[in-house]
């Protein structure tokens, strides 16, 4: 899901704004995050639309200031469980994409299999993953875990696939180690692949654990709004879908931003 | 037809026709061991081990449920197949309707597409309670949602391929003066093909996850509800069923998808990885 995150603003604007690319960009988003809720706002009260359909962000915002500790225990479990299971994805992911690249057997024969299962829908597993781990955090981590893997281990295999053989012959001539070369040569040619492979299974997380909750939690976001819609309480439904979306944008710009910073020859 | 005339383009190309073929079934013959060898690793597991049927049941236990309550499976199964296809083929008109229309009108673009940028970003699956609050967990709510789930994909990956038009094709246009519709038929859209064709591929798989997500928190229809019922009575075997049918269901959409491309967009060789 590679996209040209913030796409850049006109160029005539900039110019008249005086001001460089990125601070422009960062000034239009602000505007954005100020203009929304305020129009979200402005039609609410215009249409008088009652809270138990579409709350206005006013109502959201006063709702979680009278409760602020009864989301952010949730919000933290949740993060907490999506951030395990990223970084295990991560590692186990990337170490699944070396093997399939270095070993001819699992490339050839178990690989195959492995991006059949790609297009599978992880999310049907969900009640079986459940059946053996219990209602409860763990069955978030295996489901997210099992969702965020896949594009670790595709972009990681793909990415050391990219890389130029040219330059691996090149820098055989000067050292022959198989260790020496994917140090120098391949993991830095699979780094932006590998990046972006980074970025989706950072969102796939957060939809593991959220669809886990969804289904059966004690507790956690997903839970919250689950059990909120149940006994239709829409405020607060409404906050925690909130909390989740802003969760993810700044979980995926993280990363984005950390990955952007470590490829820097990529930007 | 199209192979026909390819093989007779010459040596080179006639070996190499014939080389993919051999590769081709190659592959796809191992893939078949493979798949059984699984399936027969995973029976002698079950079976050897005595796994309960409550943990995990062997392949031959989930066929004997298939074919003894295939009439509960094919029910279900049909519900969620016509949901997972109205919403996918709504969303992907839709995602490539919008970005002809943001490709047209780039004023339109530049108000909307910071708050897309957003929104591609946020799982939509979490919407799926708000839309049962205002539509019910009726028709319009179960093909509501993998409609969210496959209109961002395509709408991006379409944009994408229009906005990457080169410019040599945009002056083709204006040199022959042809209508602005003609060329779209002619220049853009072609161009934009490979692209639309990968935002469709996503949604795809997206589409299905959709409908198994909305049917598991609103379980009224579809194998989400059988999966739900199932795991309330702890009927294991019910739930594997009802996997392996959704594996299948996914595989075949996907190749469906995989397979128009190779036939509408014969002259690329797909953007599968950028």
């Amino acid at each position: 899901m590679k996209n040209t995150l913030l796409p850049a603003v006109d160029e005539e604007t900039r110019q008249a704004l005086n001001v460089d690319a990125h601070s422009a960009r960062i000034a239009q988003y602000l505007s954005l995050f100020i203009l929304i809720p305020l129009m979200w706002e402005a039609s609410v009260w215009w249409n008088d639309t009652p809270a138990a359909v579409l709350p206005a962000p006013s109502t959201i915002v006063s709702a979680f200031l009278q409760e602020p500790n009864h989301y952010l225990a949730s919000a933290r479990l949740t993060v907490t469980v999506v951030l395990a299971a990223f970084v295990i994805a991560t590692v186990t992911g990337f170490i699944a994409g070396v093997c399939i690249y270095y070993i001819r057997f699992v490339r050839e024969y178990v690989y195959p299999l492995l991006t059949a299962v790609t297009v599978v829908p992880k999310v049907a597993f969900a009640p079986a993953i459940i059946i053996w781990l219990g209602l409860g955090m763990s069955s978030a981590l295996a489901l997210a875990l099992l969702i965020a893997f896949f594009p670790i281990m595709v972009n990681t295999y793909t990415g050391l696939q990219s890389v130029d053989e040219d330059y691996v012959d090149m820098v055989r001539s000067y050292n022959d180690s198989r260790l020496f070369i994917f140090r120098t040569i391949r993991l830095p040619a699979a780094a932006p692949q590998l990046a972006s492979g980074l970025k989706l299974s950072m969102i796939y997380s957060i939809v593991g654990v959220v669809v886990a909750e969804f289904l059966g939690a004690t507790d956690g976001l997903g839970q919250l709004i689950i059990a909120a819609s149940r006994y239709a309480r829409t405020v607060e439904m409404f906050t925690g879908v909130v909390i989740v979306a802003v969760i993810s944008v700044v979980l995926y710009y993280s990363t984005a931003f950390v990955t952007s910073k470590v490829i820097y020859w990529e930007s | 037809m199209e192979l026909h005339s390819r093989l007779q383009l010459g040596d080179g190309k006639h070996s190499q026709v014939v080389e993919s073929f051999i590769s081709t079934s190659h592959r796809i013959i191992s893939a078949a061991l493979m798949v059984i060898l699984f399936i027969a690793i995973w029976e002698l597991v079950t079976s050897v081990f005595g796994i309960s049927q409550r943990i995990l049941p062997g392949p031959i236990d989930i066929w004997s449920s298939l074919v003894s309550f295939q009439d509960l499976y094919i029910t279900a199964a049909i519900d969620t197949i016509d949901s997972a296809l109205f919403g996918y083929v709504l969303g992907a008109a839709l995602g490539i309707g919008f970005a002809i229309v943001f490709n047209e009108w780039d004023a339109l673009r530049r108000m909307f597409m910071p708050i897309l940028v957003l929104t591609f970003v946020v799982p939509k699956i979490v919407f799926a309670p708000i839309l049962i609050l205002w539509l019910g967990a009726g028709v319009r709510y179960f093909i509501l949602v993998p409609m969210l789930l496959v209109f961002f994909p395509v709408l991006e990956n379409t944009l994408t391929g229009l906005r990457t038009v080169p410019d040599g094709l945009k002056d083709i246009g204006e040199l022959y003066q042809s209508g602005k519709w003609f060329n779209y038929r002619n220049y853009h859209l072609p161009h934009a093909l490979p692209d639309i064709f990968a935002g469709l591929k996503i949604g795809a798989t997206q589409a299905l996850v959709g409908i198994i997500v909305a049917e598991f928190i609103a379980p009224e229809q579809g194998l989400g509800q059988l999966m739900i019922i199932s795991l309330g009575r702890g009927d294991t075997v019910f739930l594997w069923g009802s996997i392996v049918l959704i594996g299948v269901i996914g595989i075949t959409l996907y190749k469906s998808v995989e397979l128009i491309e190779s036939r509408v967009v014969f002259w690329h060789d797909g953007v599968t990885n950028r």
